[in-house]
């Protein structure tokens, strides 16, 4: 884990309390402070405009399956002060870490994890924020629980009606977890959440990426034509409406992939997460 | 006889021929109006529409004279648009539109039950008080829309003859190619719509994305000025290519899926030579497009509506169509690109056979009819039509209309069965294939779309 920029006793003295490291990041820390998750922007070059995008992607959202924000303060650190994100507090570790730690889900628990992604990724939706950046190091498991999957980071959020934002370059996200559109420069909308909803399901059930090596780095060309080239097989034991479903959402056409509640439906879910 | 009636050769002229103004369109022929005695009761309660026996069509503030049955209620609006039942638009004719009226309450007599009804006008077909005035008449309709047809405006991606001054005086946007969506939406409000459309601009093919994406902003601006109650479909106009090319098609389908915020979507598209009138395209890419368009509106829970898709709209009822419109011309059963040429010929005395799924030439007819297993039309048109001494246009488009609606009832789900609307079309289809097999039909009266048509099945 990349070490944080503060001491634990400086954090502490600011938000006064005992806190411990939870994550870090280019622009920040995340620490937990009681039952919250305080994610305080360290970098002083992190620009205010998607500071703002966080807290209103997150604003618009209510859902079991996206991380709950609890509101905003600023704390003094190094004499300086520092704008801070309080969010609650999830229990049970993150995505990325239990595959880094081979802890992969059963076939039948990964399909319940899709349920859960796909139902915090339709509210999100429906309340016209387009995440841009899903992948398991921002997908919590509540309690540890596969089946409740919770969405982080709303750092590169945005409404569906904003403009897009260039900052960052063309593409933003996460290169492994990217569309092809988003690879391309294209805005990424509602069909590149539910790609990398996809890329990530398929990760945690067949214990590797779908669609490239470890250890190996890919020009945005490759990745297309990767992707183009489809994904490894997942295990028997995955059902084949679930391929399906999987191999819709990793589309290479943004048109192929439907929306999440379609593809809820398609599980004989509701919009909500609840059986049909 | 009237100049109108001396020049005029087909429904396109209203929209292309400079020298047809003013004027209405001859009264129809004796009405048709069964022996049966029914009445419908009206969505809003105001009264009562009779739908079969003398007045057919017309409006009555009771039902309870003797003889007088009740018929299943009209259907409301909101009702027609929420896919429990297909819906069949009649496009307005520019001859014998009065007697849409009647037809559409003898279709509601036949087939009430299993189908919603719908009919479309042309925004610059007409003068606002004839469109209320039909609006009005159309009791039987739930849903009723007053299209701008905006894509005579910038013709470059479809191919359509300029509009006549005429037209361009009923629908001066057509002229500047602007006019804002609020004075759009009053235009369709004034004329009786109850379903408000965009515009209806073409699509640019050269620009997909960002053609879509401004024909999507032009919608959230309309939404923005809808009324309490009122009801909106983004208006598409594309050419065929649209369907039929991979990266123009995911670029529509993209937005059908990403826009959440419009339910119903009404999808016009231009049809390529050398579909001819009263044929069926059968461009296998074109149907596949058709068909995963309509099976990406269903499964995303948008109702999509097929203007000016003859029977291929009825096809796509098997897909995830809504519903799909026609018309009992030429010109407003489907939207072909138009034919160079061709005035002054006689007009081709055509007639639907229904167990055929196809338009023939009456002198074809004669190959069907000698076969031990057809079905004589029973339908309110076919007793004078093929009786009279003279061939009736008006009849035989009208049969057309009837036909066309009994067979969107027929494979309604409510009475489908097990298979839904997709098995009924399939048997609908297959039925039509035997009965076809042997026949010696050739040129437009060759039924070809049929093998196509079960291929995509």
């Amino acid at each position: 884990m990349q070490a944080p920029q503060f001491t634990e006793s400086e954090v502490a003295a600011a938000l006064g309390g005992p806190v411990s490291h939870l994550g870090s990041g280019s622009f920040g820390d995340t620490w937990r402070h009681g039952d919250t998750a305080v994610k305080i922007i360290c970098d002083v070059s992190y620009p205010p405009e998607r500071l703002r995008r966080e807290v209103d992607g997150l604003s618009r959202v209510s859902s079991p399956h996206v991380v709950r924000l609890l509101g905003t303060r600023t704390v003094d650190l190094r004499s300086q002060q520092r704008p801070t994100l309080v969010f609650e507090y999830i229990a049970g570790g993150d995505v990325a870490g239990r595959i880094a730690d081979g802890q992969l889900p059963t076939a039948a628990e990964g399909v319940a994890f899709l349920g859960g992604l796909l139902t915090g990724v339709g509210h999100m939706h429906a309340a016209q924020t387009v995440h841009r950046d899903i992948k398991p190091a921002n997908i919590a498991l509540r309690d540890g629980d596969w089946s409740s999957p919770v969405l982080l980071d709303f750092g590169l959020a945005r409404g569906a009606d904003e403009a897009t934002i260039t900052a960052y370059g063309t593409a933003v996200g996460t290169l492994a977890y990217m569309a092809p559109e988003q690879l391309q420069g294209q805005p990424a909308r509602n069909a590149a959440d539910l790609f990398a909803v996809g890329v990530t399901v398929r990760e945690v059930l067949g214990g590797r990426h779908p669609f490239y090596d470890p250890g190996t780095a890919y020009a945005p060309a490759e990745r297309i034509a990767r992707i183009s080239k489809g994904p490894y097989p997942l295990p028997p034991d995955v059902p084949e409406p679930v391929v399906e479903l999987l191999d819709r959402l990793t589309a290479e056409k943004t048109g192929d992939r439907g929306s999440a509640r379609s593809s809820l439906k398609r599980l004989g879910l509701t919009a909500e997460g609840a059986a049909a | 006889m009237s100049r109108i009636g001396r020049r005029r050769r087909n429904d396109d002229d209203f929209l292309f021929g400079d020298d047809l103004l003013g004027g209405e369109p001859e009264e129809s022929a004796e009405a048709i109006e069964g022996t049966g005695q029914a009445a419908a009761r009206l969505a809003d309660g105001s009264g009562f529409l009779i739908v079969d026996g003398p007045g057919a069509g017309g409006v009555s503030d009771h039902s309870n004279a003797p003889g007088i049955c009740e018929a299943a209620s009209l259907p409301e609006r909101d009702e027609a648009l929420d896919g429990t039942l297909p819906l069949f638009i009649v496009h307005r004719p520019y001859f014998f539109w009065r007697s849409v009226p009647r037809l559409l309450a003898q279709l509601h007599a036949a087939a009430g039950d299993n189908l919603a009804l719908g009919v479309s006008s042309w925004l610059p077909g007409a003068t606002a008080q004839s469109h209320a005035d039909f609006s009005l008449s159309c009791a039987a309709a739930a849903v009723r829309i007053v299209d701008p047809l905006g894509y005579l405006a910038e013709p470059q991606d479809v191919r359509v003859k300029k509009p006549s001054d005429r037209a361009v005086t009923l629908a001066p946007y057509l002229r500047s190619g602007v006019t804002s969506i609020a004075e759009l939406l009053d235009m369709q409000r004034e004329r009786g719509a109850n379903l408000l459309l965009t515009s209806g601009r073409a699509l640019a093919p050269s620009d997909a994305r960002r053609s879509v994406a401004a024909a999507c902003d032009e919608g959230d601006g309309a939404l923005a000025e809808l009324k309490p109650g009122e009801r909106l479909a983004l208006n598409l106009t594309v050419s065929a290519e649209w369907l039929q090319r991979p990266q123009l098609l995911d670029a529509l389908l993209t937005e059908l899926i990403e826009q959440q915020q419009f339910a119903t979507w009404h999808v016009r598209v231009q049809w390529p030579s050398p579909t001819q009138a009263w044929t069926q395209p059968t461009d296998e890419k074109l149907l596949a497009g058709y068909r995963k368009l309509a099976a990406t509106a269903d499964d995303e829970e948008r109702r999509l509506l097929l203007p000016q898709t003859g029977l291929t709209g009825w096809l796509m009822l098997a897909s995830g169509a809504a519903g799909f419109g026609t018309g009992p011309s030429g010109s407003t059963q489907a939207f072909l690109e138009p034919v160079r040429g061709g005035g002054g010929k006689p007009k081709i005395e055509r007639y639907f056979e229904r167990q055929l799924l196809h338009t023939v030439e009456r002198t074809a007819r004669s190959v069907l009819t000698g076969d031990p297993g057809y079905a004589q039309c029973m339908c309110p048109y076919c007793r004078p039509l093929l009786t009279g001494a003279a061939w009736s246009h008006e009849y035989a488009g009208l049969h057309y209309l009837f036909s066309a609606g009994t067979l969107t009832a027929q494979v309604a789900p409510t009475v489908a069965g097990r298979r839904g609307t997709h098995g009924a079309v399939g048997r609908t289809v297959r039925s039509a294939i035997r009965f076809a097999a042997d026949k010696a039909l050739t040129g437009n009266s060759d039924p070809a779309h049929l093998r196509t048509w079960d291929h995509h099945l």
